[in-house]
């Protein structure tokens, strides 16, 4: 997940998984500043299972961008709160045409292994949740509202 | 020296104590089990082909200039990885594809070959139709080194433009080098 250049970002409640290179990528200088001035933080997550196809060290892939700034991508993230690296045990993650992101009874997603953020105080947008991750357990009323407007169509 | 006479005698000992009439197994079969054992040993199966390959970075950087001036994506999209070379060559080397990872190559060879296919979108659509002299290849990422096979990233030309400037471009991003065969892995820029 490639964080542009001056990407400023609350991100919580996430599982990064599957993806081709490293899991996080914060890139340029613009970015780590968010960082360091508090703009942009991690929280509550969940990283498993990337760099499919990429060299990385446990998840990620230092380059000059991190050697050049305050911190590591790496170190950013794993100083942020609550962040986990073990497999969220997502159904049927990878199936291309039909894909299952319903995290499974036992998922650390689920069980409390990583702690769900609350939403900011006086925020009525976005709800709250009790697992991590985008979908929820299996008839927990969270886990189709996806379906019917998205489309996994392969090009 | 002496005892050699008597290790000549044990290694002929058994073909002059076979008793008389019991079968005797045809020399022939013995040199064909052999030769067959050798071959499968000292060979092994041949690796898996890679098409359209180049035997140089040059010569595989000259070829995506000539295709992109030629606004030609297909010759373009050949000079990369198909998704039978990925699944024979690339998957079986890399981390991801150990059954304990859970991860079906057709994910992976989605993923890559979408972004890739993007790429060349992009790349095409800004660059095709447009004639560079190739001066010079490096790269400025890592190279990662898969056992039969290297990946270099973030592949940087040194060109000339048609004006005559000498421009420095990331046209593809990583490259693929198998001994002399050299091919696109991905055209996705980071």
């Amino acid at each position: 997940m490639l964080l542009r250049e001056g990407t400023s970002a609350t991100i919580r409640n996430f599982i990064v998984l599957g993806f081709k290179e490293a899991s996080i990528d914060i890139d340029h200088t613009a970015t780590f500043d968010q960082v360091e001035n508090g703009s942009l933080t991690l929280a509550s997550g969940i990283i498993h299972g990337n760099c499919l196809v990429s060299g990385c060290d446990a998840q990620f892939r230092t380059d000059s961008d991190d050697e050049a700034a305050f911190k590591t991508t790496r170190q950013i993230v794993t100083d942020s709160a609550n962040v986990s690296f073990v497999d969220p045990a997502l159904a049927d993650p990878y199936d291309l045409s039909s894909p299952d992101y319903r995290p499974a009874a036992t998922s650390p997603a689920l069980n409390g292994t990583v702690t769900a953020a609350m939403p900011p105080m006086n925020d009525t947008f976005i709800e709250t949740a009790d697992f991590i991750g985008a979908v929820g357990p299996s008839g927990g009323g969270k886990d189709t509202w996806w379906q019917g407007w998205t489309d996994f169509a392969t090009n | 020296m002496a005892r050699l006479d008597r290790l000549r005698d044990q290694l002929t000992a058994p073909v002059r104590t076979r008793r008389r009439g019991s079968p005797r197994r045809p020399a022939g079969v013995v040199s064909f089990a052999l030769l067959l054992v050798l071959a499968f040993a000292g060979c092994g199966a041949p690796p898996p082909p890679l098409a359209n390959t180049h035997p140089s970075p040059e010569a595989l950087a000259a070829a995506v200039l000539d295709a992109l001036a030629d606004n030609d994506r297909d010759r373009l999209a050949a000079l990369a990885l198909d998704g039978r070379e990925f699944r024979d060559v690339v998957w079986p080397e890399l981390p991801a594809s150990r059954p304990e990872r859970g991860v079906p190559v057709s994910y992976a060879w989605a993923d890559l070959r979408q972004k890739s296919s993007n790429a060349l979108r992009r790349l095409v659509a800004q660059w095709g139709g447009r004639r560079f002299t190739l001066l010079g290849v490096a790269w400025d990422g890592e190279t990662t080194d898969y056992g039969p096979y290297l990946v270099h990233r973030e592949t940087r030309l040194r060109l000339l433009d048609e004006t005559g400037r000498e421009v420095e471009m990331h046209l593809y991003g990583s490259t693929l080098v198998r001994g002399e065969e050299h091919k696109v892995f991905s055209y996705v820029v980071d």
